[in-house]
């Protein structure tokens, strides 16, 4: 029995080259506001108001998004001021410092210091958007394409979180086989566990498929996607969901692994009550 | 001197009388590790296009001087949350405001279960410095490379348990900010 479940998983995907003429940052973040207002408010859908009013909290973390708030171009407290004029449960913390594993750090933070009596619903959100169209962040030699959107996710905190939630940092920097060995170990003996692992090309697919074998993994959806990021192991669970409907409870760890090699894991259940939205990919008006 | 380096020590009287708060502002004069050497650790992101160029070319630019790398400014967060996890070994909390670009892998210390690192540490700070029993922010400005913005800043505040706060008087404090003179941050 896993301590948490996802209760809504939305990826609204965004298009490579999002603008004609790129407007100033602050229209882009309102813009960007707006669609994290929406996608939380679909994923919110489905929950009774007395399940809202147990909402502590809504993380916003993202890898790539970082050049707008380290120039200056825009503080977060700007965007956090948008996304609470658009209405109620939208992020107001923005964390990027743990690159795709932000998810995970956010998630580990929160279940250290929530109230036990709060503790019961948690919104993460996961944004990254080639806002100025950069040439870097649309192909690179690390992750080759890479693919963009907007993931929300709410998760319900059942019970005690001890080994559900790994949060760690590579020791070399071999990380990619670290986290592959990491991963492995933590799914021994977890037979009904599958696992949702980053997106990457395919010689790095292939340390994959050589180094976890014998697990379950949902496909690398790198062809459709390119590297999403934080988002690749949600969107390979939202994927696999809506293609396969879940009749029962079904086990995942969704693994994330970021460049400087700090990586976080997380085993939840999906089930059949799960809101699961996939929107059509959005670009600036 | 150290007295001057703790700027405020005031007690919160109006939603929880039991909790004290103490600050330090300082700014980075000069280069942290005097007499090191210090490596070329940033990296500019490659410009490809015309659009990559045009972009780099509007960016905001700062004129404060950058004193410090990347590994520079991890190690000295890592010595402060080391020295703080001593001063304080139960039922600390630590926020930082550090965010991409990394520039290089952070030190264990910083990933820690007891830290946070984000952008803006004020929403955390409202939620968390009546909650937890010890809350220590360090919010700085340090700049590592031309693209930041700021002034050298850093700003380091406690939290805590007034019982607490009367047992160190604020010696544990600054017991903390002390050494930072060292690498040449001094109290504004």
């Amino acid at each position: 029995m896993s301590v948490l479940t996802v209760r809504g998983l939305g990826f609204q995907p965004l298009k490579t080259c999002l603008f004609d003429k790129r407007p100033k940052i602050a229209a882009s973040f309102d813009w960007l506001s707006g669609l994290i207002q929406a996608q939380t408010q679909q994923i919110l859908a489905g929950l009774s108001d007395a399940e809202k009013a147990q909402i502590d909290r809504h993380f916003l973390c993202s890898t790539m998004v970082e050049l707008p708030f380290t120039t200056g171009d825009i503080a977060w407290s700007e965007v956090a001021a948008q996304l609470a004029e658009k209405g109620p449960h939208n992020p107001d913390t923005y964390i990027n410092a743990y690159e795709c594993a932000s998810w995970g750090y956010s998630l580990r933070h929160y279940l250290t210091y929530a109230k036990p009596e709060k503790s019961r619903f948690l919104l993460v959100s996961i944004l990254d958007a080639n806002l100025y169209d950069l040439t870097f962040w649309r192909y690179n030699e690390n992750w080759h394409e890479s693919g963009f959107g907007i993931t929300t996710l709410l998760l319900e905190v059942t019970g005690e979180v001890t080994d559900e939630l790994i949060t760690q940092c590579a020791l070399t920097h071999n990380s990619m086989a670290e986290f592959a060995t990491v991963v492995r170990r933590t799914v021994t003996d977890k037979e009904d566990v599958c696992l949702a692992l980053p997106f990457f090309p395919d010689h790095i697919q292939e340390m994959f498929n050589k180094l976890l074998a014998k697990q379950r993994r949902l496909p690398d959806l790198h062809h459709n996607w390119g590297h999403c990021f934080g988002s690749d192991p949600w969107l390979s669970i939202l994927c696999h969901s809506l293609e396969n409907p879940p009749r029962e409870e079904q086990k995942y760890m969704a693994a994330s692994l970021a460049l400087n090699g700090y990586f976080a894991m997380a085993e939840v259940v999906v089930n059949q009550h799960t809101q699961l939205i996939l929107n059509e990919e959005a670009a600036y008006a | 001197m150290l007295d001057s380096l703790v700027e405020n020590n005031k007690q919160i009287e109006s939603e929880q009388p039991s909790q004290s708060e103490l600050h330090f502002s300082g700014v980075l004069t000069r280069v942290p590790f005097v007499g090191k050497a210090s490596a070329a650790l940033a990296r500019y992101m490659p410009l490809e296009n015309e659009n990559d160029f045009d972009v780099f070319a509007e960016l905001p630019s700062s004129k404060s001087p950058i004193f410090l790398n990347f590994a520079e400014h991890y190690q000295i967060l890592d010595r402060l949350v080391t020295r703080a996890n001593t001063i304080w070994p139960d039922q600390l909390c630590i926020l930082i405001r550090l965010s991409m670009p990394g520039g290089m892998r952070l030190p264990k210390t910083l990933l820690a279960e007891n830290v946070l690192l984000m952008q803006d540490i004020k929403p955390e700070v409202k939620r968390l410095k009546l909650q937890v029993p010890r809350l220590l922010v360090i919010d700085d400005h340090l700049l590592r490379y031309q693209l930041e913005q700021g002034h050298n800043q850093m700003r380091i505040s406690l939290y805590q348990d007034k019982t607490q706060a009367l047992l160190s008087n604020g010696g544990d404090f600054k017991q903390l900010v002390g050494p930072l003179t060292e690498y040449g941050i001094t109290s504004l």
